[in-house]
């Protein structure tokens, strides 16, 4: 049998491909300097040439390497808001590590590692090369989460996700071997990719051979089980209070944004690629999840004192309010759901910048109370943090009111009324908790002498992250429809 | 399947079984974990008797060689729970049997009742099956993309179809490396390191007792101090 | 094509008896006569002192990390080799390239003095 080589074709390839080598770039720097800034300045210039390859390749709409992946807008606009909330979280960690003593050179190789590895999650049109993403996304932030291994809570921060992540990940393999057992058997097309397997779909259906087999639900099952695993997806959330507050603080703010945009958007591609055929299968139990997550999310949070795990279970309230985009399974869902990772990355990656300054050496996390009378301390920055809760809330005028009434909109036209209502309660509810935080801040006394003299930690870095999302979230609140009418453009397009 | 093979396939099976029951049941930990290592190379032989070459080399390489020396190392690098006598259930060892058994219900039902028909069938036989519908499918002629089995095919496969994938492993690899470094490293400069039996019949003699801090690793004495 | 490997199954069965054999031989021929002196631990002419089973140094489990890495790395090396002869040189860059990141790897560990002994 003769051996033809594949084609190469590096255009698809580009982002997720430079940003590899840029990662390589960075650790090989490592060894040559111990200068935090060189590194990071490196990396924020790698995080900038790989969006601009993005630009270069804007428009292409093809897949290489036998289906592998995929390069189409939809990706590249959501691989640009993961490497922006990428560059954000340098900014994050500029002068947080060596302020907890933690310089160490590699958590900038290993972050780009963790992007690359989203990326090409995005970028993913086949089972195997989610596995790979999922994989390389996890390895580099399971070591990221440890990061502060002095610092106990942070070690078992990463030996909880660890070890959940490894199960996770067996049933992600487990899943896949299902699928292609199903769409393998009996016929010509063996191949795990999402095309070969909705055409392989397709065919089994026309054949008149039952296509709701419990084989290949269970391994569709196992496969969103591990997914919804990485989204924190309610009753896959367990890990998420824990490890969001045992991680260094910028680490947290990187993946509750970054992991859930990648790890949705390969389950947006796996619903509406592979299994659009299951469609009346999935499209309601997922529709029972999303409000589980909404409405456990919201409710638990509201009992938090602690403001890491405060965020860490509104965080997973707001991944259900993305999945409300991603079941709709429209071109109006894809948009729904971009825009509101945009306003979600601003948004939560600026309330973290905020824990971030206040965060002492040595400090892990932050109680409520500790917010007393920031006002007084420091106006700018409760404001920000006024903002930002508003946002979260989805109040008018915000970024978070924008991509809650689109999820909404979608929703909505995908006759899903009854999650609409689910969404808009658990949203009210959600109110009570960040508002809480900003009263905090302007109405009550610091708790101590003590506390009111603890230094504000906003260093340049942090003003520009801080600005960077004050300012995106009020464009993106105020002036919505430039970025409405772009992202439904582009991602319409895309969803042909 | 001729007799031959069934004799081997129950003397293997009875291999792997014993050995996985030992693993269980024996009270010397390090013991359980050589018996791990015998569990291993029966499923690998049972790899090599349904002629899936690779997989066995794979489940001798990472399972026998590799997986079984990191239990090793991690059953030695703790000091307390290395004697003999270990308790070996847990009050609620029922409900993992359970779990246990519904996995095990769970693989083998619809194995059965997918696959009944094929059981005599050798790999090879199944690969040449699928090769062939494959070929009818396609008209006739051989097409690019077919099932892997054997070793060379994977080959092939991994530099073709799976090439991507098989480059990015590199980098995953890569990755696992720093982050093991990175958490090893960090250990080994809070822990220090363990006395040697010299020092630690030097300090016995002069009746000091060893040094623990609070997470049971030894407190390295200065050497003059020692001495 | 199992029959092909009949000859690693005799090799095995005769790998298992040579060693028996001779201890079968001598368990039924030698004297059986035990005391205190001869049961007791020989280490080196010195009385034996604490337990046999000692703390590891961390240390090792590095390699053994290190190691398993690589392991895995032979395990794409393998049929890789195995189906060389018909994939030219395409797939030498191609392996070439994977074994470039890994190598980056291991210069990474070397420099940062993973692999040296404290």
């Amino acid at each position: 049998m003769p051996f033809n080589p594949p084609s190469i074709d590096l255009t698809v390839l580009g982002m997720p491909a430079l940003l590899m080598a840029w990662g390589m770039l960075v650790l090989l720097i490592d060894l040559f300097t111990s200068n935090q800034r060189v590194l990071a300045t490196v990396s924020l210039i790698g995080l900038i040439a790989t969006a601009g390859v993005g630009l270069l390749t804007w428009g292409t709409q093809r897949t290489a390497f036998f289906d592998m992946v995929v390069l189409d807008n939809f990706g590249t606009v959501v691989n640009w808001i993961l490497l922006g909330a990428t560059a954000l979280s340098i900014l994050l960690a500029l002068d947080y590590l060596p302020r907890q003593n933690l310089m160490r050179g590699e958590f900038y190789a290993l972050l780009l590692f963790a992007t690359s590895g989203m990326l090409l999650l995005v970028q993913a049109n086949d089972l195997v090369m989610i596995f790979i993403g999922v994989e390389l996304l996890s390895i580099s932030l399971y070591v990221l989460t440890g990061f502060a291994v002095p610092r106990i809570s942070s070690g078992e921060a990463a030996m909880k996700y660890l070890l959940l992540g490894a199960f996770a990940a067996g049933f992600l393999v487990y899943g896949i071997a299902l699928i292609y057992g199903f769409v393998a058997a009996n016929d010509a097309i063996s191949s795990t990719s999402l095309t070969a397997i909705s055409q392989d779909l397709a065919a089994k259906q026309a054949a008149g051979i039952a296509i709701n087999d419990p084989i290949i639900l269970t391994g569709l099952g196992f496969v969103l089980i591990a997914l919804g695993f990485k989204v924190s997806m309610v009753p896959f959330h367990a890990w998420t209070p824990d490890v969001y507050e045992g991680a260094p603080t910028p680490i947290t703010a990187y993946m509750s944004v970054t992991t859930k945009g990648a790890a949705l958007v390969a389950i947006i591609r796996l619903l509406t690629v592979a299994f659009a055929a299951l469609r009346p299968e999935w499209q309601f139990i997922f529709a029972i999840l999303a409000a589980l997550t909404m409405t456990y999310g919201n409710i638990v949070a509201i009992a938090q004192k602690n403001l890491k795990r405060m965020l860490a279970y509104s965080s997973i309230a707001h991944a259900g309010y993305m999945l409300m985009g991603v079941l709709s399974a429209s071109p109006l869902g894809a948009s729904a759901f971009v825009i509101y990772l945009v306003a979600y990355a601003l948004t939560n990656i600026g309330a973290f910048a905020v824990l971030t300054t206040l965060e002492n050496r040595g400090m892990a996390a932050l109680e409520l109370q500790d917010l007393r009378g920031l006002y007084r301390r420091h106006p700018w920055l409760s404001v920000a943090m006024v903002i930002f809760m508003f946002s979260l809330a989805g109040v008018p005028l915000t970024a978070g009111f924008m991509g809650k009434f689109a999820v909404f909109q979608a929703a909505w036209d995908a006759d899903l009324k009854w999650l609409v209502l689910v969404g808009v309660l658990t949203s009210v509810i959600s109110a009570f908790f960040y508002l809480r935080v900003t009263v905090q801040m302007f109405m009550e006394e610091p708790v101590s002498a003590e506390a009111a003299e603890r230094p504000v930690f906003a260093t340049a870095p942090l003003v520009v992250g801080l600005t960077i999302a004050v300012v995106g979230i009020i464009i993106l609140g105020v002036v919505p429809s430039q970025v409405l009418n772009f992202v439904n453009n582009t991602v319409v397009a895309a969803a042909r | 399947m001729n007799y031959v093979v069934l004799t081997i396939f129950f003397l293997l099976s009875a291999l792997t079984l014993g050995s996985g029951i030992m693993v269980v049941t024996v009270k010397n930990i390090i013991h359980a974990a050589l018996w791990l290592i015998s569990t291993f190379v029966g499923v690998a032989a049972l790899y090599m008797l349904m002629e899936a070459e690779f997989l066995a080399i794979v489940q001798v390489l990472v399972y026998a060689g590799a997986v079984s020396i990191l239990v090793l190392f991690a059953i030695m690098l703790t000091r307390q729970i290395t004697g003999t006598g270990t308790r070996q259930l847990h009050s609620r060892w029922w409900v993992a049997m359970l779990t246990a058994a519904a996995l095990f219900g769970g693989v083998i039902v619809p194995t059965v009742w997918q696959q009944g028909s094929s059981w005599d069938k050798t790999a090879s036989d199944a690969q040449a099956i699928l090769v062939q519908q494959a070929t009818e499918a396609n008209g006739g002629t051989r097409p690019e993309i077919i099932p892997v089995a054997g070793t060379e095919e994977l080959g092939a496969a991994l530099m073709g179809e799976y090439l991507l994938p098989f480059e990015v492993v590199s980098l995953l690899l890569t990755a696992a490396l720093i982050g093991a470094i990175l958490i090893a490293f960090e250990e080994r400069t809070r822990r220090r390191r363990v006395l040697t039996l010299a020092e630690e019949l030097a300090l016995r003699k002069r009746g000091i007792v060893e040094p623990h801090d609070e997470e049971g690793a030894v407190v390295p004495v200065d050497a003059e101090q020692a001495v | 094509m199992l029959s092909t490997y009949a000859f690693i199954g005799i090799f095995t069965v005769a790998a298992i008896t040579f060693p028996l054999l001779p201890l079968i031989i001598s368990a039924i021929i030698r004297p059986n006569r035990p005391s205190e002196v001869k049961l007791s631990t020989y280490e080196c002419g010195l009385e034996a002192i604490g337990e046999i089973w000692v703390q590891f140094k961390v240390q090792y489990y590095l390699y053994a990390l290190a190691f398993v890495i690589f392991d895995i790395e032979t395990v794409f090396l393998y049929p890789w080799a195995v189906a060389y002869g018909q994939l030219g040189l395409f797939a030498l860059i191609e392996m070439g390239i994977f074994l470039m990141i890994l190598t980056v790897g291991l210069v990474y560990a070397w420099k940062k003095g993973a692999l040296e002994w404290i």
